[in-house]
């Protein structure tokens, strides 16, 4: 499954960087989380794509990009590679939408680089120090260990999956293919473990007070019967930045791209636009 | 409850709480071990191949125990050879593969599972260097596995932490390497197995190829026999035990003219003639015995009831004694017979010839005296009286006689034609009539004015005429008319006709008798063919033949139910008949000169004699060539010379005409001389001429003939000068 027809790459600091483009416009760039690849916006970026310039990225170590282990695949680290990669594109300014990790990503890009955002959507985004992440010696931690299990075990991973996705009927075995690619080898496994390993909360604890000072307007996407990631997040962030904006989808999951594309999209679309109005 | 008693009874709970933590985290330790095993368990069962499985043991023992580098290795002497390693630090190849296992540690490992300190460590993996990361490890487990079947192998476990933490996964990964162990010795004996299945599957092909290959060899053995079977011009055929046919080739089937379906499965004695199935019963017998019967001859019936006379060859195929089937080689000499039979008639037919022959000649000079004495008697005799027609009838007797004679002898030589130029009309009509004579069939004649007169060997031809009315007679067995018609007919050449193109006469016999069937119309004419059960297969070779010589032809028309048309053509003739007047024979009676008559038979002598003597001539006698030279040479310096002299052909001891006359006309090659003979078809009465002589003369013969024949000779001698 291709987002649209050509995959391109893009040299990060010596590695390989997958992304898709399509669409004219503003541009907006898709930022994936853990346990997914670019293919979790395959229902977002075409409908994105008839107005904007869109573009889905493969994290390094996801997807198709490359999957080395010397290189540290801590979320700030994902950022400032992002930000290597618009300047290497020669965008000025754009929206940047992340999902999960993505929008841990998004809110350090937004705090480090707020002259490049239009504006920021986190959807079921980690933040501050909600996320389950311990030293990763603690391999008794629940989520990291369902990391460790799900890369060895393929049942696990259906299950992960399975629960984080509200409408079940929509896990396809096809859909569980998508998701367990990359780890059908043992180097897309071992970068999988290398970014749960990576982890560390303290990139995003660093910038809490930065959040409450931030301008841009960000809109909050909440897939409320996420299990893995609380309510509290969402409302937390909702609370802190001041020019937020929360949307709480009830029918929705951790992955709510599954669950509710068309939502989604229209969320998203509707604040762009608006933003645009009060911009101009 | 004092607060000393309450801060105790917390201490408790605390300490309480501790031991259930604890407890908890073992358990959970030991779900986690339960898990892992299963997961390897689980994975490597549906992994056939032993790198595969050790791979993933390696992958998973490293993930779920954290443990950075395990590896598996062989055990080589002191060197461990690296074969399978996981390094969860990075993806980049090993750069050295070998590493050397210090004799000591060498020794502890081969008994069992062994836990080196950094120490020790460093002796045995000094620094593990990958591409582009070295990995220096500070504790190391060493589980050999326990395969019976393979060389020692060890599965390596090393991390950069505490000893510690390695040593508490000591039960379970001894375990998780007896289960990849078991698991491999299960594959490994799966291979072997599948190497002896192979083995097994190439025997198996190669004597499958062989088979194959035999089979190819016997089938083209077998199609080199059927076909033989199938080609051959003998007939072939295979009978059982009851005597049935099993198989027989196409040229068996198509000899006695059925089908397979008709033939095959059917007892061989119904396809025998009647006559011989009690032979052949006889025979069949002494086979499914075992005996071997050669050169048999038998009669088989065809389909359309024709007898198929053949000569086989038997032999019984036994099998252990056992009768299975008889082979049969079978030569249809039907046609071989019918040759012998042919060879034997024509033998029967040459010797009667020369029987006929030899009586023949005697026969002619009896029958000369006797024609020659009829032939003076009527001198004497008054025409109408009874006493002449008496007279006649002897004379008529005779020539019927002389005609008889002639017949044997053309039958006995088949010679060359004494034409005469001949009214067809007479030879037609006498030759007819006395064929019909006593029989229910008539001739009904119709012969066109101004017939053309042909220039024929009159005995021939009227033999021509006897063997076609006799054909027509037979063919006609409830009696009728055979139409006879003699026309004259001009031939330009512009027909397909065999003959050149002039005058001809044309003979048609037509008959309405049984016709003969189609398929043998082309043969009729060949020698020794007949339709009839009695037949010579003579008649109408012999009539070819004769016509041919004539230099003429013949043509068979006939429609089977409805008829027979024969047409002969005969050349016709410019020259006329000669015409003798029975009335007009007392005119020659006046005869001059002196005759000799050469003849060995005294009867002749006498007889000839006596005519000559009677026409008017002076006679004299010689019995042999010799004398008649002698006689000719003593006449001759006479005053009266002989001017003719009619000399035998056959002398038998003596000198004959032919030489006579060479010797003769040496002495006088203008001499006269008469060649005469029963032979009418020896070819020097054919082509007297040619031998000196002046006319031929067939014995017997009447006065008139005689007459005729000296009187002219005398004329032309008294014309020569």
């Amino acid at each position: 499954m291709t987002l649209c027809k050509e995959s391109n790459t893009c040299n990060i600091g010596g590695h390989s960087i997958t992304y898709y483009r399509e669409g004219n416009g503003e541009v907006i760039l898709l930022v994936h989380g853990i346990t997914t690849y670019s293919f979790i916006w395959r229902n977002i970026f075409p409908e994105l794509a008839k107005n904007y310039d869109v573009i889905a990225v493969d994290l390094l170590g996801c997807g198709d990009s490359d999957k080395p282990l010397d290189v540290s695949y801590a979320i700030k680290d994902h950022a400032e590679r992002l930000y290597e990669f618009i300047k290497k594109l020669g965008i000025n300014k754009f929206h940047f939408i992340g999902h999960d990790l993505g929008g841990g990503m998004g809110q350090i890009f937004a705090v480090q680089h707020p002259e490049l955002l239009y504006d920021l959507t986190l959807i079921n985004s980690v933040a501050y120090d909600f996320w389950p992440v311990q030293p990763i010696i603690a391999l008794r931690a629940p989520i990291i260990r369902q990391f460790l299990m799900a890369s060895v075990d393929f049942g696990t991973f259906k299950f992960l999956i399975k629960r984080g996705i509200y409408h079940k009927e929509n896990v396809t075995p096809e859909l569980i293919d998508l998701f367990l690619k990359p780890l059908r080898t043992s180097d897309g496994r071992k970068a999988f473990l290398h970014f749960a390993r990576c982890l560390d909360n303290h990139n995003l604890m660093d910038i809490e007070q930065d959040l409450r000072e931030l301008k841009m307007p960000v809109l909050i996407i909440r897939g409320d019967a996420d299990p893995y990631l609380s309510r509290s997040i969402a409302e937390k962030l909702n609370e802190e930045i001041p020019n937020s904006k929360l949307v709480l989808i009830l029918t929705g999951s951790h992955y709510i791209q599954e669950d509710e594309p068309k939502r989604v999209v229209n969320s998203i679309t509707t604040f762009m636009k608006r933003q645009k109005v009060i911009v101009d | 409850m004092s607060i000393s008693e309450l801060e105790k009874r917390i201490q408790d709970l605390e300490a309480k709480i501790e031991i259930l933590e604890k407890e908890n985290a073992l358990l959970a330790d030991r779900r986690e071990d339960t898990l892992l095993l299963g997961i390897i368990a689980e994975r490597i069962n549906i992994i056939s191949d032993i790198s595969q499985v050790v791979d993933v043991g390696l992958e998973n023992i490293s993930l779920l125990k954290d443990i950075p580098f395990c590896a598996f290795c062989r055990l080589e002497g002191n060197d461990l050879n690296i074969t399978n390693y996981y390094f969860s630090e990075s993806n980049k190849p090993l750069n050295t593969t070998t590493f050397e296992l210090p004799a000591q540690v060498r020794k502890k490992v081969l008994s069992g599972a062994t836990q080196l300190d950094k120490d020790e460590c460093t002796q045995v993996f000094p620094s593990i260097k990958f591409e582009s990361k070295d990995f220096s490890s500070t504790s190391l487990l060493l589980i050999p596995t326990k395969s019976k079947l393979r060389k020692t192998e060890l599965f390596s476990f090393a991390n950069s932490s505490s000893n510690e933490k390695l040593s508490v996964t000591v039960p379970l990964l001894e375990r998780i390497v007896e289960m990849i162990s078991a698991r491999i010795d299960n594959i490994f004996l799966v291979m072997e197995l599948n190497k002896l299945n192979q083995a097994l599957e190439q025997k198996v092909l190669g004597r499958t190829q062989e088979l194959v290959n035999a089979n190819k060899v016997l089938q083209e053995k077998e199609e080199k026999y059927r076909n033989l079977f199938n080609e051959a011009l003998d007939m072939i055929h295979f009978i059982d035990k009851a005597g049935n046919i099993i198989d027989a080739n196409p040229a068996e089937l198509e000899t006695l003219q059925y089908s397979r379906d008709e033939f095959i499965g059917k007892p061989l004695i119904d396809f025998i003639a009647p006559d011989f199935k009690e032979k052949t019963k006889n025979a069949l017998g002494k086979l499914f015995s075992g005996e071997e019967i050669k050169a048999y001859h038998t009669v088989m019936l065809a389909k359309d009831g024709s007898r198929i006379e053949v000569e086989a060859n038997v032999v019984p195929e036994m099998d252990e004694g056992q009768f299975v089937q008889t082979r049969a080689i079978i030569r249809n000499i039907t046609d071989r017979k019918k040759m012998e039979d042919n060879i034997l008639k024509i033998k029967k037919l040459e010797s009667v010839g020369m029987l006929a022959g030899g009586i023949a000649h005697d026969f002619n000079n009896i029958l000369a005296a006797i024609l020659g004495n009829a032939s003076l008697a009527k001198l004497n005799a008054i025409p109408g009286d009874k006493f002449h027609d008496r007279l006649s009838e002897i004379e008529q007797a005779s020539l019927r006689a002389k005609d008889l004679t002639q017949q044997l002898l053309t039958f006995a030589k088949g010679g060359e034609p004494i034409k005469e130029v001949t009214s067809a009309e007479e030879v037609i009509k006498d030759s007819a009539s006395f064929v019909l004579r006593g029989s229910n069939v008539r001739c009904a004649f119709r012969f066109s004015e101004n017939l053309w007169a042909v220039e024929v060997d009159a005995g021939q031809i009227s033999q021509v005429i006897q063997n076609l009315i006799i054909n027509s007679r037979q063919s006609m067995p409830l009696g009728g008319n055979i139409e006879v018609v003699c026309e004259n007919y001009s031939y330009d050449g512009s027909k397909l006709i065999p003959f050149k193109p002039g005058r001809y006469i044309k003979i048609i016999i037509k008959d309405h008798g049984t016709g003969i069937p189609h398929n043998m119309v082309d043969k009729i004419f060949d020698p020794y063919f007949s339709t009839k059960q009695n037949g010579s297969g003579l008649g109408l070779a012999v009539t070819h033949s004769i016509v041919m010589k004539h230099q003429g032809h013949i043509e068979v028309e006939s429609r089977q139910g409805i008829g027979t048309t024969f047409t002969v053509f005969l050349p016709a003739t410019e020259k006329k008949v000669k015409e003798y007047q029975e009335k007009s024979w007392v005119e020659y009676l006046d005869g001059k000169g002196k005759v000799m008559v050469m003849d060995d038979d005294q009867m002749v002598r006498t007889t000839a004699g006596a005519m000559l003597e009677k026409i008017g001539y002076e006679v004299v006698f010689a019995k042999d060539g010799k004398e008649a030279v002698a006689e000719y040479i003593k006449e001759n310096n006479s005053n009266t010379p002989i001017d003719i002299i009619i000399m035998d052909l056959t002398i038998p001891g003596g000198m004959g005409g032919k030489e006579a006359a060479n010797e003769i006309l040496k002495i006088n090659p203008e001499a006269k001389l008469i060649v005469s003979s029963g032979y009418s078809d020896d070819p020097i009465m054919a082509n007297f001429q040619d031998y000196g002589f002046c006319s031929a003369m067939v014995k017997p013969y009447r006065l008139h003939e005689l007459m005729t024949i000296v009187g002219q000779a005398m004329k032309e001698s008294e014309n020569e000068p």
